[in-house]
């Protein structure tokens, strides 16, 4: 019967050619050759019998029938493999064997190790991260930030990454050698007015007060720096008054991306932009804030300074908003284009503005990310130095290190259990080398575990990563190829680290010692290895745990600090200075608030990172003093409100707008003069404004306790305070009252009625002061975490060698007992050993963590000192807590019944 | 009576082998099988037990000559071992035996 009446074609009826190359898969080589040839006759017997489709379904039903074990085993070659794999199938077995056989310790191990992979992995994806700031421009290391150092006529040092305003232009035609020289303004934080497509709209209502946002860029820009424009096209900037946006920017102005090109917004309610383009969303690891990028042909056409001081003709200022990259052509040597820096900051600086000496020279882009000593666009990104990001890198090796300590311990503390296998193997004609590989291959089982366990633990605690150090928890950003790699090399490392000591211990046993029961030989060596051992451990340990302590305290004393001014219920706001004729209607209104009782203008609060400097003449009008000192632009009622003290003179007076000065005791002490009250009405030149010099305050700390190491922060700084109302970016309010809240309500309800177009940005003083600490206490809980983490592993393991001591002299402790030895005497006896460790741990700690925080204090203005207590209970705190894990094996060991101990022969 | 113990499969199949004298390999038995025995017996099957019973020593295999049919491929013929045929004639020794006890006319279980 067929099922066609056509005779099909010689290769129609061929089987299934699926299912034979299935067989051929799965069936063993030797026996292929004959089954496939039965099930071919068989089908094509069963294509005469059946037709063609059906012995098709016969003959995937036979080829599956053949699944089964004898079809498939292998037959033996006929040279079979060399006796390797038999070997290691064996170590395996064995190794599975004794890992099971001692499974607490094998856990105490697994436990130790993971935590220390999971800690060590989120320390260096946080590492990465850092090290990843700007690094996907294209040939980034070609491009470079121009920044300036500045040697004034005192010898002191300044740099700065701002440059004078005609300095782009006069590099571009100077110095040929750069492939491109990008001016970048930034930031302007500007509130922007969300218009429309009316570029006249004056009614609109839609406003944002854009911290830390606003570049003014040209098309070069992104020539430079690779940020894709999603609508529209980097050339578009070239022209005045135009802004480009970026996508979530875009989105919260518009509603979508689509609709903004060609939409207007107005800036600081002085300059109306229109879109010309959309960008992608700039991925969190750049320094540069891409959302509203105004064009920097803006800043040329702009007559009124608003954006950024300073001319295209004038050589003498400079803003740290003015930054200029260039990009350095293949293989051309920085020391060479510093060079040519060099002649040229000679050429335009030689005796043309004043005495002191600047020269220009290059810093890395990823510097943008890594140097303290220069101000960056936004403070939302904080600068992390390479010091900190490699203290990070030590930290989590130590931790890994610490793991495989324990490893080493327990591993070589068990070798004795197994001195008769390694002799047996030894009778048996093993080498040595071969022991060894049967050792690492026992490390090796227990290490992957390990690794797995801790990559499944670092997954859990990525969430952990955002807050201790303010990295994106985005687990697609760290689980990559790149991670795969770095663990295969770990494994491989942490299995010599941890493997090879123990294992090389294990292979050098004597047979003929291990059977006649002396292999004490092999183990001395051991003791003192692990004695050392956990000492180490137990110092490492001690030097975060005393770290943590003197950080805790640091920043406990400097929010407990006196700075000079009182912060309570001060509560502050912004000032827009376009509207600056309004300041005293809005003085006058917020006075009239109950539970207001000082209201003043300033430039900036008491202590802030934003710096007004300037040289001044005193002693001699005509002839600028060494020093430069610090501006504050404030109202007379500036004193009242913060409550700085005056040790000479009296504040000038609010509505005072003629030039007077008040100066702090620290100018003074600059300038010589020892009795304030002498200077009280003598002359003092500003720039150009001469005037008296009205009062002396008492110090207070003007900046944040900790600059960075920046030689001009030594201590405080040398103050001049003068009233000008065009410099009055803030305000603040001194608050008495019971009602914070509702005062506060009052407060916003007048700047509303008073400044309709200004949106209204505030808060209280402890808040934006706590901001500059934020750095110091990421640090402070960093400490924490890693320390306990540090003493955790430590306990483990010598919880783990405890445990084996206390094993190991079941007997000995049982006739002890026997002999009438007390529970006590033998929880002594047995915890003795390890608190000896720990004291020689403390005496090597203390001395390197004095030396360690000695040198994080020093970048304190004001410090703690440190005292002798911190190491004695950083000491205590060791000691009991190893006797605490020492004493819960040795207890129980002290409790055991004597009867059971002994019988055991 | 100490001798492999034989499946009643296993049986028949090392029958046909002993009966094809020689020619006997996996396609012919299984046919053969199908046709004397009325069942409807898989290659796989043969061939499994023709595995065991190689591993019990009571067949021998060698490769024989490539049909067209098999594209080319060799047969692989099975014959009985002088250890397989006594094992047959044992087992047919023992029926035979026992069949000798067996009467003419048992009685037979009825009904229920």
């Amino acid at each position: 019967m067929k099922p066609n009446s056509q005779a099909p074609s010689p290769n129609r009826r061929t089987p299934p050619r699926l299912a034979d190359r299935l067989l051929e898969w799965f069936v063993a080589p030797h026996r292929l050759e004959a089954l496939q040839g039965d099930l071919h006759e068989e089908f094509a017997y069963q294509v005469e019998r059946v037709g063609f489709q059906r012995a098709r379904w016969h003959y995937w039903r036979d080829v599956l029938g053949f699944m089964r074990p004898w079809a498939m085993k292998r037959g033996q070659s006929e040279y079979p493999n060399p006796t390797n794999t038999d070997m290691i199938q064996n170590y395996l077995k064995i190794a599975w064997r004794s890992l099971t056989r001692h499974r607490s310790f094998t856990s105490l191990n697994v436990l130790g190790l993971s935590v220390g992979v999971a800690a060590a992995l989120l320390l260096f994806m946080t590492v990465r991260y850092e090290l990843s700031f700007d690094t996907f421009h294209t040939e980034s290391d070609r491009i470079y930030r121009v920044v300036r150092e500045q040697i004034l006529a005192s010898g002191d040092k300044e740099v700065t990454p701002g440059n004078p305003l005609p300095m782009a232009a006069a590099l571009k035609t100077d110095i040929a050698q750069f492939e491109a020289v990008v001016p970048v303004f930034g930031t302007l934080d500007p509130q922007v007015t969300v218009l429309g497509s009316d570029p006249n709209a004056t009614k609109a209502t839609t406003k944002f007060l854009e911290d830390d946002e606003g570049m003014l860029v040209g098309p070069e820009f992104f020539r430079l720096f690779n940020f894709p424009w999603l609508i529209g096209r980097p050339d578009a900037l070239a022209q005045p008054n135009v802004i480009a946006l970026s996508k979530t920017f875009a989105e919260k102005y518009f509603g979508d991306a689509q609709q903004a090109v060609g939409k207007f917004l107005r800036i600081n309610n002085h300059t109306t932009m229109r879109v010309v383009g959309v960008l992608a969303d700039a991925p969190p690891n750049t320094s540069f804030p891409m959302n509203l990028m105004i064009s920097y042909a803006t800043k040329k056409a702009d007559k009124g300074e608003r954006y950024g001081f300073g001319s295209f003709e004038d050589w003498g200022g400079t803003s740290s908003n003015d930054q200029i990259f260039v990009r350095l052509p293949r293989n051309f040597p920085v020391a060479a284009a510093d060079a040519l820096l060099k002649k040229f900051s000679l050429k335009h600086y030689d005796k043309r503005v004043d005495s002191d000496q600047k020269t220009h020279s290059l810093s890395p882009l990823a510097d943008l990310h890594h140097d303290n000593r220069f101000d960056t666009f936004t403070n939302k990104v904080a600068v992390v130095p390479l010091q900190r990001i490699w203290n990070l890198a030590v930290v989590g090796g130590l931790l890994l290190l610490m793991a495989c300590v324990n490893f080493v311990n327990i591993a070589s503390a068990l070798a004795t259990r197994r001195a008769k296998e390694v002799g047996v193997r030894k009778v048996l004609g093993s080498q040595k080398s071969q022991l060894v590989a049967q050792f690492l291959t026992e490390t090796f089982l227990m290490v992957l575990a390990s690794l797995v366990l801790g990559v499944a633990l670092t997954y859990v605690a990525l969430p952990l990563l955002n807050t201790l150090f303010a990295v994106p928890a985005d687990a697609s950003l760290y689980f990559n190829a790149d991670l795969g790699l770095a663990l295969l090399g770990l494994l491989v490392l942490l299995t010599l680290l941890s493997g090879l000591y123990p294992a090389l211990v294990l292979a050098s046993f004597s047979p003929l010692d291990v059977f006649r029961k002396q292999i004490a030989r092999g183990w001395l060596r051991g003791i003192s290895v692990r004695q050392s051992l956990i000492v180490f451990q137990f110092a490492t340990a001690l030097v975060l745990i005393i770290s943590t302590m003197i950080n805790l305290r640091q920043m406990d004393y400097l929010s407990r600090m006196d700075t000079g001014f009182s912060k309570e219920g001060v509560f502050n706001f912004s000032l827009d200075t376009e509207y600056r004729t309004r300041n005293a209607t809005l003085r006058n209104e917020l006075l009239r608030v109950p539970g207001v009782a000082a209201v003043t203008f300033s430039s900036d609060m008491p202590s802030s990172d934003s710096r007004w400097q300037s040289t001044f003449a005193f002693k001699n009008l005509s002839k600028n003093e060494d020093f430069i000192a610090s501006l504050k632009m404030a109202d007379g009622d500036y004193f009242k409100t913060y409550g700085i003290r005056f040790v000479a003179g009296a504040p000038y007076a609010v509505g005072d707008t003629l030039p007077k000065f008040v100066v702090n005791e620290t100018l003074l002490k600059k300038l010589g003069v020892k009795n304030p009250a002498t200077v009280i009405g003598r002359n003092l030149r500003l720039g150009d404004v001469t005037g008296p010099i009205v009062g002396v305050v008492k110090d207070f700390h003007t900046n944040s306790a900790r600059d960075g190491g920046v030689p001009r922060a030594g201590g405080i700084q040398p103050i001049l305070l003068t009233p000008s109302n065009g410099f009055y970016y803030a305000g603040s309010v001194k608050i008495r009252s019971q009602n914070l809240p509702q005062t506060v309500e009052r407060i916003k309800a007048v700047y509303a009625r008073v400044f309709p177009e200004v949106a209204f940005i505030s808060r209280f003083y402890d808040e934006a002061l706590n901001a500059y600490y934020k750095a110091e206490q990421q640090m402070g809980l960093l400490y924490r975490v890693f320390a306990g983490l540090t003493i955790f592993i430590a306990c483990l393991g010598l919880f783990g060698l405890a445990a084996f001591t206390a094993e190991q002299r079941t007997k000995e402790i049982g006739v002890r007992k026997v002999l009438g030895a007390s529970v006590a005497g033998i929880i002594t006896l047995l915890s003795k050993d390890f608190l000896k460790l720990v004291l020689v741990a403390i005496l090597i700690a203390s001395p390197i963590a004095w030396y360690l925080m000695n040198a994080w204090l020093q970048d304190f203005t004001y410090r703690i000192d440190i005292e002798w207590w911190v190491f004695a209970l950083a000491g205590l705190l060791a000691v009991s807590i190893a006797l605490l894990t020492v004493s819960f094996q040795s207890i129980k060991a002290a409790l055991m019944n004597p009867v059971k101990s002994l019988r055991s022969e | 009576m100490k001798r492999t113990y034989l499946g009643e499969f296993e049986e028949i199949v090392l029958l046909l082998v002993a009966s094809l004298d020689g020619d006997a390999y996996g396609v012919g038995i299984t046919h053969k099988l199908n046709e004397e025995t009325d069942r409807s017996v898989r290659l796989n099957q043969v061939h499994a037990a023709l595995h065991r019973l190689q591993e019990k020593g009571m067949v021998a295999s060698r490769l024989g000559d490539p049909t067209p049919e098999r594209g080319g491929r060799r047969k692989l013929l099975f014959t009985v071992t002088a250890y397989g045929y006594r094992t047959l004639q044992e087992i047919k020794a023992v029926r035979a035996q026992l069949w000798s006890s067996v009467p003419i006319t048992p009685k037979l279980a009825t009904g229920l």
